[in-house]
């Protein structure tokens, strides 16, 4: 089910007004059961009717098979859990370690299955160990590598003693399938979670006030800027060969702001479908396309994904605290892992790498006594500088995020270098070039200003900000019905 | 939670939001912002052509009216028509609107036809077998015109007309703020075009006729061969050069019309959706019907490209469809101009591949009055 709709805004309603309505284990219960119900609502588009009985469970009853792996994790954690903390307390430390082990092998071999058996397989034709000929057709169950990951971090923890396991399996499999954070994130903590389980926030006309906003900005976010920013995106990396480079830096950038758009509104919807429900999610993005750096832009995008690969990666790796070559190899491997979670293809692992890659220089560049010289001579200036260098070097990454496969984005990468041939007095995307600075500029600005404070500040804010955006929402927004890009990781 | 739900919903805020979007949907019902519409977009089109055909209807006294689609609006002249009869008492105007399915006619029909009393026939131009006639799904522009003729009445003709409507379409014919957002949003980007758009209407002549049709491109420098051939050639990735008589705006349009032609049904015996046409027919003619109106079908011309399309079978088939649609109240009087303009290559009458350019409306004209016979 897509929170751009009509479904969805019957489910929500529905599910406030009954919810609230219920009160304890009832009311979980009931959350527990409208969120399987909201998974359910997604279609497996490669599933055809009459091919076997995962086909036929979905045509002939409606039920969506893939619940059963989102069922099928839930509880092997949940058990996990409760066996970390009893081997813990009994002193055995193999069975803790076995209770461990078992939790990430599940997940991490669902996932692994699901995401990459086609990506290895082709690896391994392409190495030449053996002629593959008809890959399997594997639909990738939405949502899974979100709440695979949410799963293992609650087994992680119990095991770091972190956290203790929850003893309520009906709590544990809301904490996993909890509805506006379950398809495409944030990936929330448990110790978060189950924080707002237990002293649930108090719902009032002001908290109401400030999930409402943040839901109709990510709707903004989405229908107006993302899905506009998607025509001349789709129309770049589908003839790149007949762009010049300044069209296809207008596409790569365009990407770059598609991307952030789409998921930070739904990730602005989700958490502000959570807040009306009790729940405080963390922020997810933080203004990141206008950061001057490659480090600063890491703490603001994708936060809850970037926190837990730093938790669960690269900190356990021994992070910066060793020798440089050790270092290097850290996070190259925490970025490796990074390219690979968002999609088994040697196109998502060079965008890993260029992340590791930029990461490495700036920490180089940091080390010398450049930037403060920089700094002294023209701070503003400056400033303006990397902020600007920092939005090209992530778009020439975005390339490798966004073609499908490597030898387009090596194909783009040489026009965007003009390498290739090339005829610069063209520039016909320039519209969106326009909308980029526009992008740029408000970005900048709302970066200083957060929406919560803006709309309590004043009286004739709240209406203002209502009418702006359903205005923006009414006169710009696509209404074709179109997916959030992160259901695909 | 409840109480927290009242108060958020009954603070001041609610109603200031609300007093403005009633307040502008007011205002737009009342059809303040109808003379600030994007020049040529659907809502402009109906509106002039039907404002137009009120405005005349006392000096002009009609006693024909046109009806119809695109072939209809810049297929005919109706200077020519007119000059033409005249000397036989023959006065035609217009309802004929581009890109109006059977629904927009009918809502045209039942909104204007009591206005022209003295009208004794009705000619109405017919696409057979085109992709548009029979779709079941709305578009945007039919949603914005049948908002335009009677924003109230359309849910019911939606209705009637057997579509298959979401909340959204019938909002969007209900409510201006809805039905005009695409033209608020060109008004924005494009507010310089507009403004001068609008001092140079205020200072164009008046004249009696809404359109008459001046294009001069043609597709007959592409020299097309099939469909297929357009698509491949005319398409982003064809390196076909621009001829003389076209310009890349045209060329554009022709590989679109070639992109809609491929999807015309291929069937030649009666489906699901011609029969579902011939009940829509049905009730537009009965509204013509009552009123004591004869009907004249013209088949009407498109490119030969597509002429595949329409054999003897297909053409049985609306034949069938037509006496059914007129019930038995009036015997079909139908003339099949679809070759009027040459049975091989017709490229050089033609705009794109189902509309007409100048040359190609003055002979259609001209064949139209021979057929017509009066």
């Amino acid at each position: 089910m897509l929170f751009n709709s009509s479904q969805f805004l019957i489910f929500f309603l529905f599910t406030l007004i009954i919810g609230n309505l219920l009160q304890n284990k009832w009311q979980r219960l009931f959350f527990l059961i409208a969120s399987y119900y909201f998974y359910m609502g997604w279609e497996p588009s490669d599933i055809k009717c009459g091919t076997g009985v995962i086909s036929d469970l979905y045509c002939n009853y409606g039920i969506n098979p893939y619940l059963g792996i989102l069922l099928f994790s839930t509880f092997v954690d949940y058990w996990a859990g409760i066996g970390i903390e009893k081997a813990d307390l009994k002193n055995k430390r193999q069975l803790k370690w076995l209770c461990l082990l078992s939790s990430l092998l599940v997940n991490i071999g669902t996932l692994g299955f699901f995401k990459y058996t086609n990506f290895i397989l082709g690896v391994i034709n392409d190495l030449g160990i053996l002629e593959i000929t008809e890959f399997p057709k594997i639909v990738l169950p939405v949502g899974i590598s979100f709440y695979t990951f949410q799963s293992m971090s609650y087994t992680i923890d119990i095991y770091f003693g972190k956290m203790s396991p929850r003893k309520s399996i009906l709590d544990f499999a809301l904490y996993v399938a909890f509805f506006p954070q379950l398809v495409a994130g944030p990936i929330v903590r448990a110790g978060v979670f189950f924080r707002d389980l237990d002293n649930r926030l108090k719902v009032d006309a002001d908290s109401l006030r400030w999930g409402f906003c943040m839901i109709l900005i990510g709707f903004t976010r989405k229908i107006v800027f993302a899905d506009n920013l998607a025509r001349v995106v789709d129309y770049t990396f589908a003839n790149h060969a007949l762009l010049n480079p300044i069209e296809i830096w207008t596409g790569a950038l365009a990407f770059g702001w598609q991307i952030y758009f789409d998921f930070a509104g739904y990730t602005d919807i989700a958490i502000g479908v959570a807040r009306i429900f009790g729940f405080q999610f963390d922020p997810n993005f933080n203004f990141p396309m206008s950061c001057r750096n490659i480090a600063d832009h890491w703490t603001k995008w994708h936060i809850s994904f970037s926190t837990w690969i730093r938790d669960y990666i690269y900190i356990p790796l021994g992070g910066s605290r060793v020798g440089p070559f050790r270092y290097c190899l850290n996070l190259f491997a925490t970025w490796l892992f990074a390219g690979l979670w968002h999609g088994a293809a040697y196109h998502y692992v060079s965008w890993g790498l260029w992340q590791g890659f930029m990461l490495l220089c700036h920490k180089l560049y940091s080390s010398t006594s450049l930037p403060q010289f920089f700094e002294k001579k023209s701070q503003r200036f400056y400033l303006i500088w990397a902020r600007i260098f920092t939005m090209f070097c992530l778009a020439f990454g975005f390339v490798m995020f966004r073609a499908e496969n490597m030898t387009k984005a090596l194909e783009m990468m040489k026009s965007l270098v003009f390498i290739n041939e090339v005829t610069l007095y063209r520039y016909e995307n320039y519209r969106f070039g326009i909308l980029l600075i526009i992008c740029y500029i408000t970005s900048y600005y709302f970066s200083k200003r957060p929406i919560g404070k803006m709309i309590s500040d004043k009286d004739w804010r709240f209406p203002l900000f209502v009418l702006v955006n359903t205005f923006m929402i009414l006169l710009f927004g696509v209404t074709e019905n179109q997916s959030f890009l992160y259901f695909q990781f | 939670m409840l109480k927290a739900l009242k108060d958020f919903f009954f603070q001041r805020d609610w109603a200031i939001i609300f007093s403005v979007l009633i307040g502008l949907e007011l205002i737009l019902q009342l059809g303040f912002y109808k003379p600030f519409l994007k020049k040529n977009s659907y809502a402009a089109n109906i509106n002039l052509v039907t404002s137009k055909a009120i405005e005349t209807k006392e000096s002009l006294n009609p006693n024909v009216l046109v009806l119809g689609t695109s072939i209809a609006f810049e297929g005919i002249s109706l200077p020519i028509l007119n000059e033409t009869l005249a000397r036989k008492g023959i006065r035609v105007q217009t309802l004929a609107v581009r890109a109006s399915e059977l629904v927009v006619q009918h809502a045209i029909l039942q909104k204007y036809l009591a206005e022209f009393p003295n009208v004794k026939q009705i000619v109405h131009i017919m696409e057979p077998g085109m992709p548009w006639v029979d779709r079941d799904t709305l578009t945007d522009p039919t949603l914005v015109m049948l908002s335009e003729v009677s924003p109230w009445q359309s849910n019911q003709f939606i209705y009637d007309f057997e579509y298959k409507s979401k909340v959204t379409d019938l909002l969007s014919v209900s409510l201006k703020t809805i039905s005009y957002r695409k033209d608020f949003a060109d008004f924005l980007l494009n507010t310089s075009d507009r403004i001068k758009y609008l001092s140079k209407r205020s200072k164009e002549e008046k004249t009696s006729w809404v359109h008459d049709n001046d294009t001069i491109e043609s597709i007959e420098g592409y020299h097309l061969k099939d469909l297929q051939d357009c698509l491949d050639r005319l398409g982003p990735n064809g390196q076909t050069s621009i001829p003389s008589d076209s310009n890349p705006d045209h060329k554009r349009m022709v590989y679109e019309t070639c992109l809609v032609s491929i999807g015309v049904p291929k069937e030649s015996q009666s489906t699901t959706e011609s029969d579902r046409y011939f009940r829509r027919l049905k009730k537009n003619y009965k509204l013509v019907l009552d009123k004591g109106i004869r009907i004249t079908n013209i088949m009407a011309p498109y490119s030969s490209l597509l002429f595949i399309y329409n054999d003897s079978n297909k053409m049985k088939v609306w034949e069938e469809g037509l006496k059914y649609a007129l019930d038995g109240r009036q015997k079909l009087d139908l003339i099949d101009l679809q070759k009027s303009l040459g049975s091989i290559d017709n490229g050089t009458y033609c705009y794109d591949l189902i509309h007409l350019n100048a040359k190609g409306k003055e002979i259609f004209t001209q064949k139209l009055i021979e057929a017509l016979n009066y």
